[in-house]
């Protein structure tokens, strides 16, 4: 009896013992071997992120020049102002504006550049004074009996980041140096308002992130018609021949692209990589038949119809193969003999002085039309015919200004904006374009890294490589650097900065390791283990439960055996 | 036995009927071949198909029969799955039953083809399912991703478009344009939208140019400025392009059609300025030339396999599927990672698998594949070789392909080029190939060669619709109308070589022009037609070569079979020559059946019928003409026609062919045993260990033991 005690005692340490072991071993290896690898994520600074404070500094020069203060302002003037401005675009995107001023008078160099004949030449002899960094403003205040500007003109900016400014009437500025201040302060932001960036501006850079309530029609064109910010952009010049026997089309692309176009791109450099190319299309046709408008004797295309012209060109042209750059396409047509001339006509079927239009984020089309050289049926075909790029690159370059978002909205009243020069665009209109593809990087970058790991978190079965941690911790510590190089004002940086952390953030997004999502529904995962779990845990179990009212059972007998 | 000789024309009628046991299974696809005339039995013999490594099927070792030995192909149930062939797309229709794979047409290539079509489907998908994969990868394939966005700005565009059509529309459907564009990367929140905000933004506007900008544009730029200070670049290269087709009529009846395309350009590619002004010279591929530092390129896309020994050697030989040689400029310094980004950027170009190619199959031949441009390179590390034999060629390799010629498909030779005809040939084989080649004699300077040649053997059979003749009409479906305007030269090239009288075949319109060139060591003679004269088109205005063949022989009569309905029926009519061999081989596809249609002895094989040939034998003595005579019963039952011949019968044995036949039980039984194993192993250990073993009494003795046992034998009482 004894013996038998023992053995059954033996039983059911055997039984616990082997519950115990697969408990402690056999569920931990099973949870270890299964597991999906996910490395460490940077969640909460993500989750940081994701509420994006971001604050703009400009540093801002005012420089007064001789006979603009009096004594006593000048001595009381301080020496640094700091302006802060803060605007709320929704719950979890705050932005803020910091101007800082820094007030000091014009030294002598500066005085007699300001005595130059016209603004311009006062513009070229103080930029060369002084370079300022990327991304400030320095405004010259003078006198209002000053005639460096013309009649009725206050503010005078030029191709540099220097802007010229006139003083009201001593009058209206009274002598206190608060009011001289509260007089100049309004204006000046005005002045930086054009020159480096409006909060219409930022909140258009923000369109990624933020929904904007549809403002006004022309704003809302204005910033669906540029680019989106990329890293490269490629751009590519297509001659269309529609017809090789009516004639043969020359063009000098290489000598216009470097004498109208390349300067603008240098410019442009520290924004991003442009590559050009050009090719010549042969028996390319428009999408529209154009209509004979005999009053002109000539063919037009109403603005109606261009949205097909492009559908059967565009099949051709090609993507660039060699990168994944948005491409920017600028289309020039030659009408061939029978359907030329062709003029473009607006929606007020007017004709349109350049016969050129542009589709938002796409290209433009250019009509060239050369009927004058075919000189009515005498020649015989096929016609030489030699391009002037002149006036094709014109029309491209605006276009392509258009197309990169240098924007040149209308100045307020009483501005004067000198035209671009050669180089296409002014030294603060590149600073303008940099504020706002800064702020679009990095809402797009924070958008990108906080859509990714909400996506993560969301799915469990993504594997997270370390090199996808790697680039989401890069894509992190780029967008704080931007965002702290911002509140800085270190313009360059910044951009830098944010093309660092956009092209981290796209390249963890899109990372092909991600889409190796294991797919196990459920109820799979119970059909692959019950075969195995099922042997194994119904004795166990089984045991489990004997034990355990047998252990019931003794209790009761020992309690009757109290009683 | 001289008499034998010239009275040697036999006549064969061979039917051949496939039965088969239960239902028709066996797919016979005849093919020209032997009959041996003088022991009047078939052979069947192996023929080893030149595609046989891209059949996914397996297969299995040839089972010798009694004349000769068969090597039949198995292909998975699954593979063959309702693939109607040409001829009879539309009865099958009806009668298409799952996984039963209707008759094959006339000839082994077309089985070939057909295969590949069956194979196509599959492959299309998978490719369908990698763009899906690929449109997440990153920068090494960008071009699908490229393309998908692409498909997707169309998208966008298309919605665009009506957007300015339509005058007024709400905001909710701009902000859908707007979110394609993000690539719905954000949760979509419930936008308010008043009714007001209709107004719609326009998306074609024309440029507006105020005058002083075009101006202040065209105005040379200031001194200041470094860039402008230089010269203007040296006047645009010079380029060159030439088109050409050679008709080639070939032995076996068949006709061979060999398009170049050569695009010279007085670029260099090499050199450190980057290449980006294109004129006839394709941009996409200059790109890629430029990009990866390409020195050499070939690229082929075949579809079929050549036949030597029926055709002949071919103008440009290339192997069946992709393959894809690279000769890099020495700069390169990464060959392995430049060739893996310039494998997947070509696979975007030409809609081709090519991203397929990774270090597992690329090879550096070391003695083969020298540079076919000038330069003498020798050190093969920059050399990388590829062939993807699986690579199924079609429409969409072809589109791109046509897509690289300055005059597209709309003016020129390439107006021939309809993918519709094309890949209904045997043979279908495109290449590219860029190289550099000398500028002048001296070579002094070099230029980039770029040729396109696209190669095609149409079947006499199935285009020729059994008349033995040619024009390009009937092969592509087109004439020829005008030369290309932008080629230098644009001429068609017919091989009139072993037809200098005309005996053979008669060529309309003819040429009085002719010209000898020495290719692959011979001197051949070709009619010549310069499309960019204008008389080549005479008064028609279009060019149609035609073709006709003189003598006509033979008969082909061939009824595929449908399944589970009717056999294959192949009639072949053929006139011998003396003391010659004549082989007929049959192959055999082998399918699975439903599994009901197996017999019980499903490894013994299944039967195909005998081969039967009616043959008109020279009689040594005159025979008998007039049947009403009274003759021994034995010698007057094929009635007979002519003096000088006898009609005779002769059956070929039947043949027996083993079809895969699965294991029936195999997952059942995996089952099972696993269950077993771990129910065995796992339950006996548990049991051991949880057991209460209680003795009851001491065990009985060895030999008290062995004493029960016999007696329990016995049938004793035990002990």
């Amino acid at each position: 009896m004894a013996t038998a005690e023992v053995e059954r005692k033996r039983g059911q340490l055997a039984a616990l013992s082997i519950a115990v072991v697969v408990v402690l071993v056999g569920v931990p290896l099973w949870w270890r071997t299964t597991e999906t690898y996910r490395a460490w994520l940077p969640v909460n600074q993500i989750n940081e992120l994701a509420e994006l404070q971001l604050q703009l500094s400009v540093d801002v020069e005012v420089v007064f020049s001789r006979g603009t203060l009096m004594p006593e302002q000048q001595k009381k003037v301080p020496f640094t102002r700091t302006q802060e401005e803060a605007q709320k675009v929704d719950d979890d995107t705050t932005l803020r504006y910091r101007y800082e001023s820094k007030y000091r008078t014009a030294n002598i160099m500066e005085e007699d550049a300001l005595k130059q004949p016209t603004a311009a030449e006062a513009d070229l002899s103080l930029h060369t004074l002084s370079a300022s960094p990327c991304g400030s403003v320095v405004v010259y205040v003078i006198p209002e009996t000053s005639v460096l500007l013309p009649q009725g003109v206050d503010v005078y900016i030029g191709h540099r980041r220097t802007a010229v400014l006139r003083m009201g009437a001593p009058m209206s500025v009274g002598k206190n140096h608060k009011q001289l201040l509260a007089h100049l302060e309004p204006r000046i932001t005005q002045v930086v308002q054009v020159m480096s960036f409006s909060h219409t501006d930022i909140t258009a850079a923000l369109s990624d992130r933020v929904r904007l309530s549809p403002g006004s029609k022309e704003s809302l064109a204005d910033s669906m018609r540029s680019f989106k910010s990329s890293p490269g952009y490629e751009i590519t010049f297509s001659l269309l021949n529609p017809d090789p026997k009516s004639h043969r089309l020359d063009w000098d692309i290489e000598g216009a692209v470097h004498s109208y176009i390349q300067p603008l791109l240098t410019k442009l450099a520290p924004l991003a990589n442009f590559s050009i190319d050009s090719q010549i299309l042969y028996y390319a046709m428009l999408g529209v038949n154009p209509r004979f408008d005999s009053s002109l004797e000539a063919y037009t295309l109403n603005a109606d119809s261009l949205a097909h012209v492009i559908n059967p060109v565009e099949a051709r042209l090609g993507s660039n193969a060699a990168s994944s750059n948005p491409v920017l396409n600028f289309l020039l047509y030659v009408p061939d003999a029978h359907h030329s001339p062709l003029y473009i006509h607006d929606h007020q079927k007017q004709p349109v002085a350049s016969n050129a239009f542009h589709s938002p984020r796409w290209g433009g089309i250019m009509v060239y039309n050369v009927n004058d050289l075919y000189g009515r049926g005498e020649t015989p075909l096929p016609v030489n015919i030699n391009i002037n790029m002149e006036k094709v690159m014109g029309v491209f370059l605006a276009q392509l200004r258009l197309m990169l978002g240098v924007q040149s909205s209308p100045a307020p009243p009483g501005f004067l904006v000198e035209p671009c020069g050669g180089a296409g665009l002014a030294d603060w209109e590149l600073d303008r374009l940099m504020w706002s593809r800064t702020v679009e990087n990095v809402a797009t970058a924070t958008t990108t890294i906080t859509s990714l790991a909400q996506l993560l978190d969301q799915i469990g079965n993504i594997v997270i490589n370390d090199n996808i941690a790697s680039q989401v911790s890069s894509t992190v510590t780029s967008l704080q650097l931007a965002v702290a190089e911002l509140e800085a004002g270190n313009l360059g940086f910044a951009l830098q900065y944010s093309k660092e952390a956009i092209l981290a953030s796209e390249r963890a997004f899109f990372d092909p390791s991600l889409l190796h999502l294991l797919y196990f529904p459920d109820d799979q995962k119970f059909a692959i283990y019950i075969p195995l779990f099922l042997p194994m845990c119904v004795p166990i179990l089984l045991s489990l439960i004997k034990i355990a009212s047998e252990a019931r059972q003794r209790r009761k007998l020992k309690q009757s055996k109290k009683d | 036995m001289a008499a034998r000789r010239c009275l040697g024309l036999w006549f064969f009628l061979i039917t051949l009927c496939v039965v088969s046991t239960g239902a028709d299974v066996l797919h016979t696809t005849p093919v020209t071949g032997t009959e041996s005339s003088a022991a009047g039995t078939e052979t069947v013999v192996a023929r080893e198909l030149p595609e046989a490594p891209s059949d996914p099927g397996e297969h299995t070792a040839a089972e010798p029969t009694r004349e000769g030995e068969q090597n039949d192909r198995t292909r998975g149930g699954e593979q063959t799955l309702g693939q109607p062939t040409r001829e009879e797309e539309q009865e099958q229709e009806k009668t298409r039953e799952g996984e039963q794979t209707p008759a094959q047409p006339t000839r082994e290539e077309e089985e070939e083809e057909e295969e590949q079509e069956q194979t196509r489907g599959e492959e299309e998908f998978t490719r369908e399912e990698e763009e899906e994969e690929l449109t997440r990868e990153e920068e090494e394939l960008t071009t699908e991703e490229e393309e998908l966005t692409r498909e997707e700005e169309e998208q966008t565009r298309e919605e665009e478009e009506l957007t300015t059509e339509e005058e007024e529309l709400t905001t909710e459907e701009e902000e859908l344009t707007r979110e394609e564009e993000e690539q719905t990367r954000e949760e979509e929140e419930e936008q308010q939208t008043t009714a007001q905000q209709e107004e719609q933004t326009k998306r074609w506007e024309a440029t507006e140019l105020e005058e002083e900008h075009v101006h202040d544009a065209a105005v040379p730029p200031l001194a200041g400025d470094p860039p402008a200070a230089d010269p203007p670049s040296p006047p645009p290269s010079k380029d060159d392009f030439q088109e050409e087709l050679v008709i080639r009529p070939l032995h076996s009846g068949d006709i061979y059609a060999s398009f170049q395309f050569r695009t010279v350009w007085d670029a260099d590619f090499m050199g450190d300025q980057k290449v980006s002004h294109y004129r006839l010279f394709p941009k996409s591929l200059g790109q890629v030339i430029t990009k990866f530092s390409v020195r050499e390129l070939h690229i082929s896309f075949t579809q079929g396999y050549w036949r030597t020994m029926q055709w002949g050697q071919p103008y440009l030989p290339s192997p069946p599927g992709a393959e894809l040689w690279v000769w890099f400029q020495d700069t390169v310094t990464d060959v392995d990672g430049t060739w893996k980004e310039l494998t997947n950027v070509l696979s975007g170009i030409f809609c081709a698998s090519l991203n397929f190619i990774d270090s597992t199959n690329t090879v550096q031949p070391s003695a083969s594949f020298k540079p076919l441009g000038i330069g003498n390179v020798t050190d093969h590390s920059f050399l990388r070789y590829a062939t993807l034999p699986r690579e199924i060629v079609c429409t969409e390799n072809l589109t791109p392909w046509k897509k690289l010629l300055p005059c597209g498909s709309k003016a020129g030779l390439s107006v021939l080029l309809k993918s519709e005809k094309l890949f209904h040939s045997t043979f279908h084989s495109q290449a590219v190939h860029v190289r550099p080649v000398c500028q002048d004699p001296q070579c002094r300077t070099t230029s980039m060669e770029l040729r396109q040649t696209l190669n095609v053997v149409f079947d006499l059979h199935t285009s020729g619709q059994g008349k033995r003749e040619w024009s390009l009409f009937k092969m592509f479906s087109r004439t020829l109308t005008e030369a290309c305007p932008l080629a230098s030269s644009s001429k068609v090239y017919v091989d009139v070589t072993d037809n200098p009288q005309g005996e053979q075949f008669e060529l309309s319109p003819a040429t009085p022009l002719l010209t000898q060139a020495v290719v692959l060591g011979d001197r051949r003679t070709y009619s010549v037609y310069d499309l960019t004269q204008q008389a080549s088109f005479g008064s028609s205005r279009s060019l149609n070569m035609l073709l006709r063949w003189k003598a006509a022989d033979g008969y082909i009569h061939y009824q595929p079979s449908k399944d589970r309905e009717r056999p294959h029926l192949l009639e072949m009519l053929l006139q011998l020559p003396p003391n010659s061999v004549t082989e007929v081989t049959v192959e055999f596809e082998r399918a699975l059946l439903k599994w009901t249609e197996y017999t019980p002895d499903p490894n013994h094989g299944f039967y195909v019928g005998s081969s039967v040939i009616s043959a008109l034998v020279p009689s040594v003595v005159a025979m008998d003409t007039n049947s009403t005579l009274d003759r021994p019963l034995f010698s007057s039952f094929f009635p007979c026609k002519e003096e000088a011949s006898y009609f005779m019968r002769v059956y070929t044995e039947p043949l027996l062919v083993n079809l895969p036949t699965p294991d029936f039980s195999m997952p059942y039984n995996v089952i099972c045993l696993t269950c077993t194993v771990v129910a065995v192993g796992y339950g006996s250990l548990y049991n051991l260990l949880t057991r209460t073993f209680q003795v009851d009494e001491p065990s009985p003795g060895l030999a008290k033991r062995i004493a029960n046992v016999i007696r329990r034998f016995r049938g004793v009482p035990l002990l």
